[in-house]
């Protein structure tokens, strides 16, 4: 048998296995796909959202170890450092928190909720593919917004990140989900050395563009993906939820 | 930020109403397993919604959800209807009393690997020509008559010695 005859007698038995399959129908509804596919893009979000700020968060805690040693002037920045992970108050009243090691998520918190950021924290001990979505914390509710409301507002409280004048260029690698698969990227930033680069994720937030009510759902976890230069690539997602005593604190 | 239009939403539906039960029957074929065929192309078609921006400018969306739901993994599918999760999905599994899914061809149909396996889902199942399956798997034409050739040939072989592989694992 040739491979024109292998193919007849192929497509031939493809129609009747096609044929027999007449009465199989799918049991999954379009609300369900859309359900899932909505959590998953969710999540997306989120993470796109924490990448774009952790190239600039990166950027702005290399300029405060700068700024530490040039004494910071008037209306510099003021931050509170601690080993595992720094919350710094911008001049222009955003904050960036940098996390260097997933301890005392406690502390994070009410740090966070003293300078009006109502958080619940997350440092999770395992990593999360993009089909692994963080789970809600069962104490916590997503506040009832569309996926492009909830999206526009993290744009909001989340802002890309101010580059500092005169510092040096810098490149960053983040990751993103795209079509379902972590992919890495690499962008520019501003500060530092190449030296300075380090595995830690950042965040920056304007809390002045967080609504009454509103909290943020933080979680952050060491990537599968490996390490950096001898410590593992921390990786972050960020979400909404309604500010609650259980959940968020206040 | 996107914003999902009302459009393309009733769009997607449309798609989604008039694709999923070829879609799920094609992948049936490929992996013999009803509840897991339907896991992988409802995991196909969320990541289809998730991209629709993208998928619904492909040039042959069914053929995208088909190669997806092939590749996919379903640990959340799975988690969700509290089953063990499969790891490995590309084996040939047990498709019941029915003589056309567990006919000798179909079975080795089955143990061919993914890639040609796509080739001959594609060309034939869904009836795509030599040149869309190369677009839609990202390779050569010629690469595609290559694989297509040696499923051919192992098809024939197995269906020639039915009980071969049978013995030989």
């Amino acid at each position: 048998m040739n491979d024109h005859e292998a193919s007849a007698t192929l497509q031939h038995s493809l129609t009747a296995a096609m044929d027999s399959l007449a009465g199989v129908r799918m049991g999954t509804s379009l609300e369900e796909i859309v359900g899932h596919g909505r959590a998953r893009r969710r999540r997306r979000v989120a993470v796109l959202a924490g990448a774009g700020a952790a190239v600039g968060g990166a950027a702005a805690a290399v300029a405060l170890v700068a700024g530490g040693l040039a004494a910071p002037g008037p209306g510099g920045p003021v931050s509170a450092k601690l080993a595992a992970w720094t919350v710094a108050t911008d001049p222009n009243g955003t904050i960036t928190i940098t996390i260097r090691d997933l301890r005392d998520p406690a502390g994070l918190r009410s740090k966070l909720r003293a300078d009006g950021v109502p958080a619940t924290i997350t440092f999770a001990g395992h990593s999360f593919t993009p089909a692994m979505n963080p789970p809600l914390p069962s104490s916590c509710q997503v506040p009832a917004l569309s996926d492009q409301a909830n999206a526009e507002l993290q744009g909001k409280i989340m802002p890309p990140p101010p580059v500092p004048p005169g510092a040096k260029r810098m490149r960053f690698t983040w990751t993103s989900t795209v079509n379902g698969k972590r992919v890495k990227h690499t962008g520019g930033g501003y500060a530092g050395t190449a030296k300075d680069s380090r595995p830690d994720v950042a965040l920056t937030i304007r809390p002045s563009a967080i609504p009454r009510g509103i909290g943020l759902n933080i979680w952050a976890w060491a990537a599968a993906s490996g390490t950096q230069n001898g410590r593992p690539t921390l990786d972050m997602s960020v979400g909404l939820v309604t500010t609650s005593r259980q959940c968020t604190g206040s | 930020v996107r914003i999902w239009g009302v459009e393309q939403q009733a769009e997607f539906a449309d798609f989604y109403r008039s694709a999923r039960d070829g879609c799920l029957r094609v992948v049936l074929i490929n992996v013999g397993d009803r509840q897991l065929a339907e896991d992988l192309v409802a995991e196909a078609f969320t990541r289809a919604w998730v991209s629709w921006r993208q998928v619904r400018q492909h040039p042959a969306p069914r053929a995208w959800v088909v190669r997806t739901a092939l590749n996919a993994h379903v640990s959340s599918w799975r988690r969700r209807r509290h089953e063990v999760a499969l790891g490995e999905h590309d084996i040939a599994v047990p498709v019941g009393d029915d003589p056309v899914m567990s006919s000798a061809l179909m079975t080795s149909l089955r143990r061919l690997p993914l890639r040609q396996r796509e080739v001959v889902t594609l060309r034939f199942l869904l009836d795509l020509d030599t040149r869309s399956t190369a677009r839609v798997l990202g390779i050569a034409e010629g690469t595609v008559c290559v694989h297509l050739h040696r499923a051919l040939a192992a098809l024939r072989d197995a269906t020639a010695h039915p009980y071969r592989q049978e013995i030989d694992r």
